[in-house]
This record gives structure tokens, C-alpha cells and sequence, in this order.
């Protein structure tokens, strides 16, 4: 082969790579109805309801492509009473519009199924409200005394046969509560009626801010929401978290589904006995 | 995609390939002289070519690639030490692993498909970190044989193929000392004459990669991995002793030590990750006659890894390791002038795969995972090859094998039997060009459960069990060959099918707890692979070298992932076209060149995202549904030689500097303004990395 046709092969080679490496093309777009549904001890169901959106034109500013699915049916029935839950808007919801029942309040024990009939489709999920446990002590405690953030520290009984997960707003912010990091726990794993001890770290968030710290600040007045929850609960807040947290980790990146409940769509509807408590971290501060 | 859709392909395949195979036989020269001598040996013989550029890989008739490591020393290399696994990626069938990752891919097969042997001993490990350094030292392996689709059936229980390291085998004539020292590792090998009879290969070496590049290490891609860290060292002993006039002993040492650490603040993750390995033979031979040869084996060979990930506030430890004792023997003989071989294989495997230990504030816990399992892995094979007219020459093969698996955790054990045929087949259409076929099934019980989805060693080896079905595979492939000009050129090419079940998806979950079973994140499927294969070799001349091209689509189906539909595998490459080629200008200067271009892997991507809790999350869509970007790389190497075996070795990997995405995450973050954003962000490992190395010998 002359030295011509060798030197043309190659630059045809070389030639290849100097081609652009291609733009990341988006796959297929296929919408599926959102529910992120709660029912807890004391209080009336509440539902959110979305339309999944797709991943191009996010950067054109169009947050709202998320939009909030309105005028749905909205059911809530514990089997003899059924509640229809009403539209309202709360601005600590993104997107802000919510379903509010007005008839049933949650009880411990009780079964509850959802039920929303949109656009030709029914879909349902049913859930429990387990007995909720009591924090028996809440304290704070700074990562070195020189700090001024730290951890929240709860303790309490293991009662609960089921799961527990820990809930923190600031109280003097909108938002709602976040679920804490590796604040899931399944009674399963401790001796029943002994104490826990657990430490709280924030939990990821990026709304109303984008800034996040795993630690508490003790000039912070802090919500807490201490829950127990049924497996659905608990499988769904740890994919959560698996799912935020991985999103660019090298070794095992996340890449499944979020975990749910949830017949003919996705999310969850989940019930929680809850324990609410109001904090001034440097009030309750140890060494 | 559906069954009339597939018969297509594959019916276009073979027209494909039928068509190229009459335009090249009419051009076949001289029909086979009937006076019935055969020029051409079935198994080709190694050639130890000195000269360099010549005969780097020799067996393209028999389709049992012979990788020569002295001819292949010149090409472009990142540690001063070339690769060989690397360069068998360049050949037809072998898919190109993309950077950072080690395993072999072979004709669309998983990376536990295929099995590496050193000196005839399963070694479970696939190399050291990023593929950077090379597995073996190519001073003290001399040869590489590469047998597609089990073609041999001493080398069963593996669905693809068998990768045989090959050391030294005959004494060393003087003592000697040669290596080579570069940017980030240096090797040395003594070549010792014991007296007449016994000789020593030792070789050792070590990166100083944490000395040198350490301190200059930033930030990669927009991740930001802002720490990394890695050492390796590793050694390896050929004892060669001639007993006796009919008899030779060859002790065989292989150990290698590998050490990671990763810190990346985006997953906030600190990774610390080690792995080791050991491989131990003593290796008797006996020539009886010139028809009557024993080899026997006894041999051990160890893989652990130990994988530490601080994650925010929790630790997560995975543990694997396997074991290997054993005994093997191959006998060669003749029964009326045909030659057989057969043998018997033992081996007792030790497993314990996937020990979690998991600890936060809050609690800690361990999981065995599977569990110790000890089993026992018994073979017998036969083989043959005969010539049936003087055109056909055929080599069938059987393989039975016995698995008997004990799980600790569970008091349970499990049998299973398995016989295997092969056949190979060639057909003389004239002087110089040939159809083969080769046809054979596979059943597998040692499986590779990939932890890690971008290739780290991580991987966990797993038996066969109640709970684990055996691998099995069935594989077909029709070739032809055709040689050129008394061997100025070489043209070979394939075209194949492959069937398999048994197949395994497993998504690794680092958030996990006690109650997640291994069972939950682990799916048994099947698959199947389709292609055709072509190279072109050009074996004389100052400009040597070839081309490879292989098209090929790799499939899996399992009834838990999207509903059973079909999906590409993640290693599916469509195209995949390499390029090797050396130009020697005289005896004190020659240059390389290897060009890559392939199709990017598979990857899951979200179809779409949603708000839980005011945080967006992400939607996944079909399983392996997208598509990376297109692999490119160019690497050239400039060889000086002061002498022979002594100069100084250039190389540039990824000259053109394509940034070549090991994985694509797609995340979604709010601005200072509320705004959402999202960001498409390609995770590379590295771009262009020169290597300056001396090569020594004294």
C-alpha cells in the first residue's frame, strides 16, 4: 500500500474525532400523574397533585411547568365516612395548591384509601396511621464549642412496631417540614421498649432557598415533626434521600424510581402518628 | 423490539456477510491442491517476532487471537507499560470498555462473562484502577491468547470468552535485568539461569502516581472530585525447573495490592476502596512420547475487595471475596493418528459476597448479604480435531460439569449437572481463504454481580444456588478468512449470534438498611447478542498494523424491568471501530497510532421530574434507554531505541483530548433567583495524559 493511501486512511481516522462529541439527546417524555398525600393523628388529610414535566425547557424559566392538576375528585374514606378534599392555595407548597379534607380527621388505627378521578383516570392508595411514640428528651449540640451549628439530638422509647422518621422546619420560615437525613428508622432494629438515642441532620431541600448545610443553627428556632410511619412511609423517604444524595455519586449513581404506593400513578399516600414539638436550640443546649 | 424486527437484522447480517464472502473468494487464487499436504496448521503458532511492528496479534485463520506481548510492546501506552488486555480491545468481538474501566466485553456479553487466566488459573480480578496500569506486566507474560466464545472446551463455564495469560516457559539463557521507569509506574524483571536447569522470572512494580501527579490533582469535570488517591504494587514469580529429560515444573506467583481513595463533594462521598490478589500454580509436564503429553496443576487463587464510603453521616463498608483450591490436568494423545485432549478440573470455591456493615449515629448494623458459600466445581472434558476430507477440518468438543454449591447461611445445598459440545469447523475454498464455523453452549456458576456501574473494582463474585440460577449461553458464529499475498494482508471476518439466560441486572443501592434483602435489588433475565465482525490486517511492510470493525447489538429481557420489554444492554455498542497501526522507520525509530471510535454505552435516563416535598426529583425512563455520547480516542507513541530492549517510549493517550463521558447525571437545581435550572452534567475521567518511559535491560 503506498505511502499516499496510508497517509489518506489516517487522516480519515483522525478526521472522526475532530467531529463534535454530540449533544446529550433527552429520551422519550412520558407524563404520569404526581401524588404526595399525607394523613396524620389530629388532622385532616392533605394531598398535592401534579402532572410530571419534562426535562427540556427548564431553563427557560418555566417553573411552572410543573403544574399543579386542578379540579381533580379528591377522595379520602377510612371505609364508612368519605371526605371530598377541597382546592386551597398554601404558599409553603411548591407548586402551591393543595387538597384539604374537611370531614375526616386522622385517627390511630385506622385505615384510610385515597381516591382521585382525573381526566378519565382513578388512582388510588391506601395507607394507616400508626400509634404515634413520644420524644422523651430533645437537646442540641454543637459540632466544637467554637461553632455556632450542630446537631439536634432526640431520645425516646422504641413502642412502635412499625417505622419512625424525624421531620425539621424553621419556625420562623415558610416551607414545610424536610425529612432529616438518616432520620428513618425501623423499630425492627432495636430491643422493644428500650431507649433511642438518634441525631438529627437536616434534610436536603431547595425551596424556599437553595443553600444547604447538614447542620442546625443555633440561632435557628427549629419545628420538630417526630413520626412513626407504615413501610411504604419509610421504603419511600429512603429512596428519597438515596436519590438525592447519589445523583452524581461516581460509584453507584441513583438511577431507580422513588419508591410508591400509589396505583395508577406515582408518589405516595402515607399516614403518620405524630408528636410535634417548638425548639430555641440554644435553650436546649449541652456540652 | 419484536421477532419479525430481529429476523430482519440477523437475515441482513448473514446476506451482509455472504455477500462479502463471495466477492473476496472469487479472488481466492488457486483451488486447493489435491495432493492433500495442508500448509496451515488448525492452531497457529506463536510467533516470537523481534522485529518490530510485525505480528502483535497472530491467529486471525483459527479465530484464536494470539496477542504477542514482545511485538506489542511499542504501542501507545499511558504507564510506560502497554496494556495487553487494552489491545485485545482493538481487536473484532471485543467491545471497547470505555476509560476507567477494566472488564472485558466480548461479542455483547456482561463483564462476568468472560474470564481471565493466568497460567491456567481463573484470576478474579479484572486489573488496577481506570485501566491506566496494565493487569500484566508484558515482561513476564509472553503471550496473550484470546478464545472467543468458548471455542475450547478445556476453558468452559464461562458464556464468552477465555483470556489466557501465558508467562515464560522455557529457562532463561543468562541473567538478566530489564524494565522500564516512567511518569507513573516503574517495572523490573530478573531473568536468573539457576544452574542448568532451573531458571527464575521476577518481576515487580509500583506507581508513584500519588508522588507526582498528587499535588497537582484538581477538580475533574464540573463535579468537583476533589481528592484522589491511588497506589498499587504487585509481583510476579516464574520458577522453571527441568527435572528431568521428559519432565518440567513451572511454580507460578501472581499478587497484586490496589488502594483508592475519592473524595467528591457534590454526593458529599469519601471513598476509600482496596482490593488484592492472588494467584499460586505448580504446574508439572510430562512428554511421554511425541504423542503422549500430561500436564498437571494444583493451584490457588484469591480475590478480596474491601469498598469504605463515608456518606454525610453514614458509613458504609462492602466486603467481597473469593477463593479458588485446586487441581487440573490436560492429556494429549492419539488414537489412530487423530490427536485428543482431555482432562479432568476440580476446584473448591469459597464465596462471600456482599457483606454490608453500615453504621450512622443512630445505629450500626452488618449483613452477610448471600452469606458464605462453598462449592464444588467438578469438569471433564474431551476434544479432538480431525480432518473429515481434505478440505474440512473439524474440532468437536465435549465438556461435562458438576456444581455442587453449600450456603452457610441458609443449610442448603445445591446440584447442578451440565454437558457442553462445541464444535469448530473449517472448509478450504482455495490456497488461501477459508470458511469457518463454530457452534457451542455454555453454562456458568461463578457470576460477577457489577456493584459499581462506571467500572471500579468493586464487583462481587457469586455462586450459583437456589436463589441464583446458572448462567447459560448458546452461541453460533460462521467466519471467514482470507490471506493475501502470502500473509502481506490478513482478512477476516464474523458474523455471530448469541443466546442467554440467566442474565443478572443489579441495581447497587448505597442507602440501604438490615431489611433490604440482596434478593430485592438484584433480576434474573435473559439476553441475546447479534453482530458482524471484520478486520483487516496488514502484516509486512514498515507500516503495519490493522483495522477492526464490529457492528453488534446486545439485548436483555426480564420480566421485572419495564414490564419485560426489551432493552439494550448497558455495554451495547452499535459501532465499534478500531485502528492500530506502527510505522518503523529504522532501527532506532518507529511510532504508533490506535484510534478508537465507538458508540456510546447505555445509561438510564430521567423521562421526567416532579416536586416531593418542594424538592425535585427525577422520573426514570426505560431501562438503559439512552444513549451516551459517541467514544472517541486517539493515542500515538514514538519509540527511540538505543539499542534493542533499551530507548524511550513517548506516548500521548487522547491526543485529541475528547472528553469522553463515563456517566451523565442529570440534575435540577434552584439559582439565586429561584429559577430552576438544569444541568446535564458528563462525568470524564481524564482528557490527554502523556507518558515518558525508559525502557531498560541489562
Amino acid at each position: 500500500m503506498s505511502i499516499r493511501i496510508q497517509l489518506i486512511i489516517l487522516l480519515f481516522l483522525t478526521s472522526l474525532h475532530s467531529c463534535n462529541q454530540g449533544e446529550i439527546e433527552l429520551g422519550g417524555y412520558e407524563p404520569k400523574i404526581v401524588v404526595e398525600g399525607r394523613i396524620e393523628n389530629g388532622r385532616y388529610a392533605s394531598v398535592q397533585l401534579f402532572r410530571s414535566a419534562p426535562l427540556s425547557g427548564i431553563n427557560e424559566d418555566s417553573i411552572n411547568l410543573i403544574n399543579n392538576i386542578i379540579h381533580a375528585i379528591v377522595v379520602v374514606s377510612d371505609g364508612v365516612v368519605q371526605d371530598t378534599l377541597y382546592e386551597r392555595l398554601n404558599m409553603n407548597l411548591f407548586p402551591p395548591i393543595e387538597y384539604v379534607g374537611r370531614k375526616l380527621i386522622g385517627e390511630v388505627g385506622k385505615t384510610y384509601t385515597l381516591k382521585v378521578i382525573y381526566g378519565g383516570s382513578e388512582i388510588t392508595g391506601t395507607t394507616h396511621i400508626p400509634a404515634p411514640v413520644m420524644l422523651d428528651d430533645i437537646w442540641y449540640k454543637k459540632v466544637k464549642d467554637s461553632d455556632t451549628v450542630g446537631y439536634i439530638y432526640v431520645r425516646f422509647k422504641n413502642e412502635s412496631d412499625e417505622y419512625y422518621q424525624a421531620f425539621t422546619k424553621p419556625r420562623d420560615e415558610n416551607g414545610v417540614y424536610v425529612p432529616c437525613l438518616f432520620g428513618g428508622l425501623s423499630s425492627g432494629m432495636y430491643e422493644k421498649g428500650k431507649d433511642i438515642e438518634v441525631q438529627l441532620s437536616r434534610g436536603l431541600t431547595i425551596f424556599p432557598s437553595i443553600e444547604y448545610d447538614i447542620y442546625y443553627s443555633e440561632n435557628k428556632p427549629i419545628s420538630i415533626k417526630f413520626c412513626t410511619q407504615p413501610r411504604e412511609g419509610y421504603d419511600f423517604w429512603l429512596s428519597f434521600q438515596n436519590e438525592l444524595l447519589n445523583l452524581q455519586n461516581p460509584v453507584a449513581p441513583a438511577n431507580k424510581n422513588l419508591k410508591s404506593n400509589i396505583n395508577g400513578g406515582i408518589g405516595i399516600w402515607c399516614g403518620y402518628g405524630i408528636s410535634e414539638y417548638h425548639v430555641n436550640l440554644k435553650e436546649i443546649q449541652r456540652k | 423490539m419484536c421477532y419479525n424486527t430481529r429476523n430482519r437484522i440477523i437475515s441482513t447480517l448473514l446476506l451482509l456477510w455472504v455477500g462479502m464472502v463471495a466477492v473476496f473468494a472469487q479472488q481466492g487464487g488457486e483451488l486447493f491442491d489435491e495432493s492433500g499436504v495442508d500448509t496451515v496448521a488448525i492452531e497457529d503458532v506463536t510467533v516470537n517476532q523481534t522485529v518490530r511492528g510485525r505480528d502483535k496479534i497472530t491467529g486471525m485463520l483459527s479465530g484464536k487471537i494470539v496477542l504477542n506481548t514482545e511485538a506489542a510492546k511499542g504501542l501507545p501506552n499511558l504507564s510506560g507499560s502497554v496494556d495487553l488486555l487494552k489491545v485485545l480491545e482493538l481487536t473484532p468481538g471485543v467491545q471497547t470498555s470505555g476509560d476507567g474501566n477494566s472488564n472485558m466485553y466480548v461479542r455483547g456479553g456482561d463483564p462476568g462473562h468472560s474470564m481471565i487466566f493466568y497460567n491456567g488459573v481463573n484470576i478474579y480480578t479484572s486489573g488496577h484502577l481506570m485501566g491506566i496500569f496494565p493487569l500484566f506486566s508484558p515482561d513476564h507474560v509472553s503471550n496473550i491468547e484470546f478464545l472467543k466464545s468458548g471455542v475450547n472446551a478445556q476453558y468452559g463455564n464461562f458464556l464468552s470468552a477465555s483470556i489466557l495469560a501465558n508467562t515464560k516457559s522455557t529457562l532463561p539463557q543468562k541473567t538478566s535485568v530489564k524494565g522500564n521507569i516512567g511518569i507513573l509506574m516503574g517495572e523490573a524483571t530478573l531473568e536468573l539461569p539457576l544452574g542448568e536447569k532451573w531458571g527464575l522470572y521476577l518481576t515487580g512494580r509500583e506507581t508513584h502516581l500519588n508522588l507526582i501527579l498528587k499535588p497537582l490533582t484538581k477538580k475533574i469535570s464540573d463535579v468537583g472530585i476533589n481528592d484522589l488517591g491511588y497506589n498499587f504494587y504487585d509481583g510476579n514469580l516464574t520458577l522453571i525447573g527441568q527435572l528431568s529429560k521428559r519432565n518440567k515444573l513451572v511454580v507460578s506467583a501472581s499478587l497484586s495490592y490496589d488502594k483508592l481513595g475519592l473524595d467528591e463533594d457534590m454526593s458529599y462521598i469519601d471513598v476509600q476502596m482496596k482490593w488484592e490478589n492472588a494467584v499460586l500454580s505448580a504446574k508439572l509436564e510430562t512428554q511421554f512420547n511425541k504423542d503422549l503429553y500430561l500436564e498437571q496443576t494444583f493451584f490457588y487463587s484469591g480475590y478480596r475487595n474491601n469498598l469504605d464510603i463515608q456518606q454525610v453521616a453514614v458509613n458504609s463498608v462492602i466486603q467481597s471475596s473469593i477463593e479458588d483450591i485446586g487441581y487440573k490436568n490436560l492429556f494429549r494423545y492419539q488414537i489412530k493418528n487423530i490427536p485428543f485432549e482431555s482432562g479432568i478440573q476440580y476446584a473448591y470455591h469459597n464465596l462471600r459476597p456482599l457483606r454490608y456493615e453500615t453504621s450512622n449515629a443512630n445505629l450500626r448494623y452488618d449483613e452477610e448479604g448471600l452469606g458464605r458459600n462453598g462449592a464444588h466445581d467438578f469438569s471433564a472434558f474431551v476434544t479432538s480435531n480431525f480432518k473429515i476430507t481434505s478440505r474440512i477440518t473439524l474440532e468437536p468438543g465435549l465438556r461435562y460439569n458438576f456444581y455442587s454449591n453449600y450456603s452457610y447461611i441458609k443449610d442448603k445445598r445445591s446440584n447442578f449437572n451440565s454437558l457442553d459440545f462445541r464444535l469448530l469447523g473449517r472448509y478450504r475454498l482455495g490456497r488461501a481463504n477459508y470458511l469457518r464455523l463454530g457452534c457451542g453452549n455454555n453454562n456458568q456458576h461463578i457470576n460477577k454481580l457489577p456493584i459499581s456501574s462506571v467500572g471500579l473494582p468493586a464487583d462481587s463474585w457469586i455462586s450459583s444456588s437456589d436463589v441464583v440460577l446458572p448462567q447459560k449461553g448458546m452461541e453460533v458464529s460462521l467466519g471467514y478468512y482470507h490471506s493475501i499475498n502470502n500473509d502481506a494482508f490478513e482478512f477476516s471476518s464474523d458474523v455471530y449470534y448469541k443466546r442467554m439466560s440467566g442474565v443478572v441486572e443489579y441495581y447497587t443501592e448505597l442507602i440501604r438498611d438490615k431489611e433490604m434483602d440482596f434478593i430485592e435489588n438484584a433480576y434474573w433475565g435473559d439476553g441475546q447478542a447479534y453482530g458482524i465482525e471484520f478486520m483487516v490486517k496488514k502484516n509486512l511492510g514498515k507500516f503495519t498494523g490493522w483495522l477492526s470493525y464490529t457492528l453488534g447489538r446486545s439485548e436483555r429481557w426480564f420480566d421485572e424491568i419495564d414490564e419485560g420489554r426489551k432493552f439494550l444492554a448497558r455495554y451495547d455498542r452499535t459501532h465499534d471501530l478500531s485502528f492500530v497501526g506502527s510505522y518503523v522507520f529504522n532501527s532506532k525509530w518507529d511510532v504508533s497510532l490506535v484510534c478508537v471510535y465507538a458508540s456510546g454505552n447505555r445509561y438510564t435516563q430521567p423521562s421526567s421530574w416532579y416536586f416531593i416535598n418542594n424538592t425535585p426529583v427525577r422520573e426514570y425512563g426505560k431501562h438503559n434507554g439512552a444513549r451516551l455520547p459517541y467514544y472517541s480516542r486517539v493515542d500515538v507513541s514514538i519509540n527511540y531505541w538505543f539499542r534493542e530492549d533499551n530507548g524511550i517510549n513517548v506516548s500521548v493517550y487522547n491526543l485529541l483530548m475528547a472528553k469522553n463521558p463515563i456517566f451523565i447525571a442529570m440534575t435540577i437545581f434552584g439559582d439565586e433567583n429561584n429559577n430552576l435550572r438544569l444541568s446535564m452534567m458528563r462525568q470524564w475521567l481524564f482528557t490527554i495524559m502523556p507518558s515518558v518511559s525508559w525502557r531498560f535491560k541489562f
